[in-house]
């Protein structure tokens, strides 16, 4: 690393790191919820 | 063994993991939520790097479950190819989804954040490397599961490669020790415990819990429906194959023709 980084700004990358987490693992959670609903309403055990 | 065998009954196992359905799913919602309030509003700036360390919180728990992941898929494959426990290959198969997702994660925001410490969004280096390798080899494993018509044989194909591709787990761990990388060192999991600050070590492990709870909750989730779709499909087999019957032959019994299925 080159010299401190100390007070500069990295909104957009730390942002954009932690939407584009949120936004994978919701959006495989929300596959597998959509897919166990559509089979369970179907099935009444 | 025992536990083994008696997990392997779906209906049982759905029964034993049904209530912790919801568990898990509210105690991954709820650590990640803690963890990125704590980490994003109170944990400190690096020394160094200042706030780029903020990434450090998304990047490190998407790694280590990656890995985890993977391991938890070669254990599995290893149960369902020696004991022939078709649950065990269920639950491979189901890990390869989140696995891969935390594999691209890591890369992905591993890259922005060599960006901004390194001043390059990649580099060839053993650590980056072989986490690159391993989501090809999740991709591989999940395209062979797909590949293959025949179940059974689809199970025994990619347990074979799960367990081969393990390999490349202690590679990834030790590259930073075997090779001169660009990636750092490890400061968490060290035979000298963690080089990092309590302040900044909570969080991480906040973050890695709910990452791991995700997990433990998308796996199950996915099991329980691959077990109830299998369900459907033994009941609506022996419908389809009466139905066809009485096409075939108006006059008949009724009773179903196996050959018309």
């Amino acid at each position: 690393m080159d010299g401190s980084l100390m007070g500069e700004d990295f909104t957009l990358a730390i942002t954009a790191c932690w939407v584009i987490s949120a936004l994978c693992l919701g959006a495989i959670a929300a596959w597998a919820v959509a897919r166990y609903r559509k089979v369970s309403g179907n099935d009444h055990d | 063994m025992k536990m083994l065998a008696f997990l392997a009954n779906p209906d049982r196992f759905r029964r034993l993991t049904g209530p912790a359905l919801p568990v898990t799913g509210l105690l991954a919602t709820g650590l990640v939520l803690v963890g990125a309030v704590w980490a994003l509003g109170f944990s400190p700036d690096d020394q160094v790097q200042g706030e780029a360390v903020k990434i450090m919180y998304v990047h490190v728990p998407a790694a280590w479950m990656a890995m985890a992941a993977y391991a938890f898929i070669a254990v599995a494959s290893l149960i369902g190819y020696v004991w022939r426990h078709s649950l065990a290959d269920v639950a491979a198969r189901e890990a390869a989804l989140p696995g891969f997702v935390f594999t691209l994660l890591a890369l992905v925001t591993g890259s922005i954040w060599g960006r901004i410490t390194w001043g390059v969004w990649w580099d060839w280096d053993a650590r980056m490397t072989s986490m690159l390798a391993l989501l090809f080899i999740y991709a591989g494993y999940m395209a062979l599961w797909r590949a293959i018509e025949n179940e059974g044989q689809a199970a025994r194909a990619a347990a074979l490669l799960a367990m081969v591709g393990a390999i490349n787990l202690p590679i990834i761990k030790f590259s930073v020790d075997f090779w001169e990388t660009l990636h750092q060192k490890a400061s968490v999991i060290r035979a000298d415990g963690p080089s990092m600050p309590a302040s900044m070590l909570w969080p991480l492990a906040i973050m890695a819990l709910g990452y791991t709870a995700f997990f433990a909750f998308h796996v199950m989730l996915r099991m329980h429906t691959v077990i109830l779709e299998k369900r459907r499909e033994a009941r609506a087999r022996p419908a389809r194959a009466a139905s066809t019957a009485t096409i075939s032959h108006p006059a008949s019994d009724g009773s179903p023709s196996g050959e018309h299925a």
